[in-house]
């Protein structure tokens, strides 16, 4: 670490770049460094930048709406806490989803009994007269409902219930690996960096997963 | 395509990779070949490509209006119920490891010096109790005692015996 001179004693980023790669080269990663040292506008334009990406991966891994987003502010609550420990090791976005994927799996883990019950509850209250008013299972809005007529709509509703349900019956380490190829577009390199397995291991779960979501959505193809 | 040929195709677990543009250049154009001339693989390929494409246009939620808010009541929860680890200073929690390996040794030695000392104590003979003390303490008066000052007699009365016969 290099002193900053004028009194300063806080470290340069270029420093700490000599020794972390993506110090330097990731503007994120900066962000997250300025907040280690006490700047909270760094964690503000993390957490605005990633929450939807963030909400998005857990609703799609867990399916319900109010979880996803209970799961989405604890990984934020970890990186919040987290920072004095955090190392610039790899691209910071690689390090949030490392964190999503871990809570995401942890949380499966610990609610798999309570799940089953939860998605039987669930269809029970899809059923009953007037379940449009739950707020929690009125579905995700269109951007341009314009452009689709009323059938096209519930088509579209309907396609993606089924995706929704084909992508919940995953084992949970498939659907990971499949929202982060898919959704986010993550190498395989980098998904296995995320999930902590190798890479042959992700080939493998992408290739399982994808299958499973064909059988699944076969009259959609 | 009947089933034998289906199945003596290889090269259906490599398009996953080559629709998500994994393969190396050589495999990749090797695939890319198979492609124009395997209708099963072309197939296979195409509904990969629309399997994705039905993925990526499917609606999540946006994010609700009480997120933020409810994350910021998180963090102030979370900073009220700090761990031990809080009262020390950030260079410290760094060093947690090794704080718990000293932690830990120390535990280990403390165990180790209360058992060495019960041990010790084991093998000393025991306090004596305040019976002996008053027993000790008396040990006169009970000598005047004709049955305790002959209490050794008792012990050889064979032989005393033996000698009155004589």
């Amino acid at each position: 670490m290099t002193d900053t001179g004028a009194g300063s004693r806080l470290p340069t980023f270029q420093g700490l770049a000599d020794k972390m790669p993506f110090a330097d080269t990731d503007p994120d990663v900066q962000l997250m460094l300025r907040f280690q040292q006490g700047d909270e506008n760094g964690f503000l334009k993390l957490f605005s930048k990633y929450q939807t990406r963030i909400i998005h991966f857990c609703f799609r891994f867990c399916g319900d709406r109010t979880l996803a987003e209970d799961l989405a502010q604890d990984v934020f609550l970890r990186v919040y806490r987290g920072a004095s420990g955090y190392r610039p090791k790899a691209k910071f976005i690689t390090w949030l989803y490392r964190i999503a994927v871990n809570v995401c799996l942890n949380d499966a883990r610990k609610q798999k009994k309570a799940w089953l019950f939860r998605s039987l509850d669930r269809v029970d209250r899809l059923t009953r007269p007037g379940a449009a008013d739950d707020p929690d299972d009125r579905m995700p809005e269109y951007a341009d409902t314009n452009s689709v007529s009323a059938e096209d709509e519930m088509a579209l509703r309907e396609r993606d219930e089924k995706i929704k349900a084909a992508l919940t019956k995953l084992p949970d380490e498939q659907r990971a690996a499949v929202l982060l190829r898919i959704y986010d577009d993550f190498s395989y390199r980098e998904i296995a960096d995320q999930m902590a397995v190798s890479e042959g291991k992700v080939k493998t779960l992408i290739f399982r997963g994808r299958q499973q979501m064909k059988e699944a959505l076969k009259d959609w193809l | 395509m009947n089933k034998k040929e289906k199945e003596s195709c290889g090269v259906k677990e490599k398009i996953t990779g080559f629709v998500d543009g994994e393969l190396a250049a050589k495999e990749r154009e090797v695939v890319a070949r198979h492609l124009q001339t395997c209708a099963v693989c072309r197939k296979e390929h195409d509904a990969l490509i629309s399997l994705d494409s039905h993925l990526r246009s499917s609606a999540a939620p946006a994010p609700s209006r009480d997120f933020n808010r409810n994350f910021w009541k998180k963090v102030n929860a979370a900073d009220q119920t700090k761990t031990p680890w809080a009262i020390f200073p950030d260079f410290l929690r760094g060093m947690r490891p090794a704080l718990a390996a000293a932690a830990s040794i120390a535990v280990i030695a403390a165990g180790s010096v209360i058992l060495y000392q019960a041990d010790s104590n084991f093998l000393k003979p025991p306090a004596p109790v305040q019976n002996d003390m008053q027993f000790v303490e008396n040990i006169n008066l009970y000598r005047d005692f004709e049955i305790i000052a002959n209490l050794e007699l008792l012990e050889h009365w064979e032989e005393i015996i033996q000698l009155k016969e004589i």
